[in-house]
């Protein structure tokens, strides 16, 4: 399952090298006070603002299906915010589960897997209701394919089976292990088994054949005895725990992705609202191919310069230029780029 | 000519016991053997490393053995030897364990390896097409027992039994302190349904939880009871499982038992001598013979300090001799350290290995089959033995010169070494003379100038120094009339001293 939110076929990467010129370009350009307010005093919103800033898009269909996420999230912050918490929150939770002494014992894997699965379902569960409940306020393709995702794949019945797993993972009736002969009529290849249903109405359960089995129990004194079966059971069921550990794994690994994925569009948020709140106008440039030289802009203003003032520079000035030639200041001023547009407008 | 014994040609195997030879010691080949015997004391190998051979002809037929194990067919058997060793672990597992079936089973699992193990080595001497006679007996020999009725019986035999028991599957369900045992309901594997759950989440590599463990083994009171809950499951399957352990008790066929243990006597000895060779120290197999004393051997050296010397990545020197027409005894003299008694040792050890059959150190040799082998070496006094050293030297010659024939070897180390020198003289004489008459070979370690020059029959070889600085041994010996001044010359010269160097600075 991907989410597509920064790019519409493939995952952000978030661990992407910036350029070599990149601290020239951040002393240059002074965007040290841009980031800073972008990532709200959360490092990770940091690290994913610069690798974003910097990673500039060639293409003009990406960067306007980068600016249609942009705007859904403008439009419902509330809501985009608050997947965003509930990813992080997510995620933190994995690491309040701390390993045992055993990390390797089936037995404990199992444990903390169960756990961590039961918290899971229900952050899959809220995460699916927003997307059912506000996913009509979204138009951008990437949130609409994203909500529809989360719509289908975690829709009640998945949900219900990931439950039932949680439940059966415990196993309460004892686990059953299935096995071959080895040499010295030892069990070999050993694996973990899901009882079948019996179909049989009651009244058949209990007038039919059992099912043909033998047992016996343990000498309640036999610590010995006690211990190989506790070796036995582990060996059953040590693949089932790499399956439920590997579970825990691949829900978190999904949570990081989709943190990674909203994180840019987080921190346009927190400079948006610094931005207003500054009184500084914003607006979605029109991206144009990179061969077609086409320069057009009004009331441009330094963005950081209004955001350490806290105030709209009141030396704005509107200088309408069209041409060829690229843009020449003749006063203090910068393009301003909301995170989503900013590419052909920085120079290069 | 039906085959028994890849030690002994023909029938008439040498089975009586045998101690160890008096001369081990002083030859050092206690440690040869010693290393060589190292980890394989099961196979009781002692006896074949003592007993020397006094046919020729039964020298060859280990040569030709040993030949075969040094080309392709020696990892075949060496493969054949530890499956071999792998069924003993199975039997020992089926005669000493404490379960029932766990028992059985093992003894199944040790007839079913060593089926295989047979079929094997009979198709590796097929195609191997070994040139020996003991190789070639042996092939003759598995060809007639792998299609004899009892083999073949066993074969089939252990072949449906692991069938059927390979076919049991069954369900253990483990709740609190009690073992339930089913029949398998082909229940579906949950761990795949867990994993196929959530594989959409998946973003990239995951961890691996999953834990190493042992097999296990069912040799304990919780298997054993788990494996008489299958058994009762599968009734039929372990009826027949328990006819066919009734019916096959004993499977090792005993000349196959015996192959196995005399092949580790050429085994062990080769894996002796593999490092030595990868150090670049060369091995041949001797020409042996009763009729001619004219024995040599080139680049030749002592086997027990070059397993020392390569171990501790030391230099060896390499030494010749030769003997010619009527030359029977050779004196080593030379200054002390210098290599004297170790190639007095390699002498010997040449002897007594060529007459086990093995390859010997050097490029080439000529060895004499000599009846007996004798030596004398120097013994640290023991008081309680209340005579003199002297009065033991005497004794124990006396003892040697009266048990040796013409066909014997006689190795002396440093003899009389106790007493004045003019004693000395006579009393070497004497024994020297004696020796003489005998005609047999002798080795003579001596400080004495005077042996070198008795007879005709007497070779002088001097072990040699470094001209420069006579300090310095080069532990090469050369075949070179001692003068008893060679040495004594060198530091003389070394020291300018001699006389030329002498009148030269008087006359400044």
């Amino acid at each position: 399952m991907k989410a597509f939110l920064m790019h519409r076929d493939r995952d952000f990467d978030a661990a992407a090298a910036l350029p070599t010129q990149a601290s020239e370009l951040t002393q240059d350009l002074g965007l040290t006070v841009l980031f800073n307010t972008m990532a709200a005093r959360d490092p990770f919103l940091l690290e994913i603002a610069k690798v974003g800033i910097f990673g500039s898009l060639q293409d003009v269909a990406a960067i306007r299906y980068r600016q249609a996420v942009l705007r859904d999230c403008l439009a419902n912050p509330t809501i985009v915010r608050g997947m965003y918490a509930l990813v992080v929150e997510t995620i933190e939770k994995e690491k309040t589960h701390y390993w045992g002494l055993s990390s390797r014992n089936p037995g404990s894997i199992l444990y903390r897997s169960t756990e961590l699965l039961k918290l899971f379902v229900d952050a899959l569960r809220r995460l699916r209701r927003i997307a059912e409940e506000h996913g009509a306020s979204f138009q951008s393709e990437g949130f609409v394919t994203l909500f529809a995702m989360l719509r289908r794949e975690l829709d009640e019945s998945y949900l219900a089976t990931v439950e039932e797993h949680v439940e059966r993972l415990k196993f309460r009736h004892g686990p059953l292990i299935s096995a071959r002969l080895a040499p010295g009529i030892a069990g070999q290849d050993l694996v973990l088994r899901k009882p079948n249903r019996d179909d049989r109405f009651w009244f058949q359960r209990l007038l039919g054949p059992r099912r043909h089995s033998y047992s016996f129990r343990l000498h309640e004194r036999d610590e010995a005895g006690g211990r190989i079966l506790g070796e036995i059971k582990d060996r059953g069921l040590s693949l089932v725990a790499n399956a439920a550990g590997q579970a825990v794994d691949h829900i978190v690994s999904f949570m990081r992705m989709l943190r990674v994925e909203l994180a840019f569009y987080v921190a346009g948020l927190n400079l948006h609202d610094r931005l207003t709140a500054a009184g500084g106008p914003i607006c979605f440039p029109e991206p144009c191919p990179a061969g077609e030289r086409r320069h057009r802009a009004r009331g441009l203003y330094d963005a950081c310069l209004a955001l350490v003032s806290g105030a709209a520079p009141s030396s704005a000035t509107s200088s309408p230029r069209t041409g060829r030639s690229s843009l020449s200041s003749q006063a203090p001023t910068k393009a301003v780029n909301p995170p989503g547009c900013e590419p052909s407008a920085l120079p290069s | 000519m039906s085959f028994t014994s890849l030690l002994f040609p023909g029938t008439d195997a040498q089975t009586e016991e045998i101690e160890v030879p008096d001369y081990f010691r002083d030859l050092n080949l206690d440690q040869v053997v010693a290393g060589a015997t190292k980890g394989k004391g099961t196979y009781d190998l002692l006896p074949f490393f003592y007993r020397r051979l006094q046919k020729r002809d039964d020298i060859l037929y280990r040569q030709e053995v040993m030949r075969d194990l040094e080309g392709p067919l020696g990892a075949r058997i060496r493969g054949f030897a530890g499956e071999i060793e792998r069924i003993r672990r199975q039997l020992r597992a089926a005669r000493e364990g404490y379960y029932r079936l766990n028992k059985q089973s093992w003894f199944l699992t040790a007839a079913a390896t060593y089926s295989r193990a047979i079929a094997q080595l009979l198709s590796d001497l097929q195609r191997g097409r070994p040139a020996s006679r003991g190789f070639g007996g042996l092939r003759d020999y598995l060809e007639r027992y792998v299609a004899s009725e009892p083999f073949q019986t066993l074969v089939a035999d252990t072949e449906r039994v692991e069938t059927v028991l390979g076919s049991v599957r069954y369900c253990v369900r483990i709740r609190d302190d009690v073992v339930r045992v089913s029949a398998y309901g082909d229940e579906a594997d949950y761990s795949s349904e867990v994993d196929a759950t959530f594989a959409k989440f998946r973003q990239g590599a995951t961890n691996d939880y999953r834990n190493k463990y042992s097999e296990l083994t069912g040799a304990n009171h919780i298997e054993a009871q788990i494996a008489e809950l299958v058994a009762k499951l599968n009734p039929e399957i372990f009826k027949e499982f328990d006819d066919y352990c009734a019916m096959h008790t004993d499977f090792l066929d005993p000349t196959i038992d015996r192959f196995d243990r005399e092949v580790q006597f050429y085994l062990a000895y080769l894996a002796y001598i593999e490092p030595l060779r990868r150090a670049g120290l060369p091995f041949c197999y001797p020409a042996v013979d009763r009729q001619t004393k004219k024995v040599h051997a080139a680049d030749t050296f002592d086997l027990a300090l070059a397993a020392r010397q390569v171990d501790e990545n030391g230099e060896l020197v390499l030494n010749d001799f030769r003997l010619y027409g009527g030359e029977r005894v050779l004196v080593i003299s030379g200054p002390n350290q210098g290599g004297k008694t170790t190639f007095a040792r390699t002498l010997g050890q040449l002897h007594h290995l060529a007459s086990l059959g093995f390859p010997v150190a050097g490029s080439t040799a000529q060895l004499f089959l000599c009846d007996q082998i004798f030596t004398h070496f120097e013994r640290e006094e023991r008081i309680e033995d209340l005579r003199g050293k002297l009065h033991d030297d005497v004794l124990r010659i006396h003892r040697i010169l009266a048990a040796a024939t013409g066909n014997s070897l006689v190795i002396m180390n440093e003899i009389f070494a106790s007493t004045a020198l003019a004693d000395a003289v006579f009393l070497a004489t004497a024994v020297m003379e004696r020796i003489l008459d005998l005609e047999c070979l002798g080795v003579c370690v001596s400080f004495l100038d005077e042996l070198g020059r008795m007879s005709p029959a007497v070779v002088s070889m001097v072990s040699s120094v470094v001209p420069e600085d006579p300090a310095r041994r080069t532990f090469k010996l050369i075949r070179r009339p001692a003068d008893g001044r060679a040495y004594a010359m060198a530091i003389a010269e070394k020291y300018r001293l001699d006389s030329r160097s002498i009148r030269e600075r008087l006359a400044r």
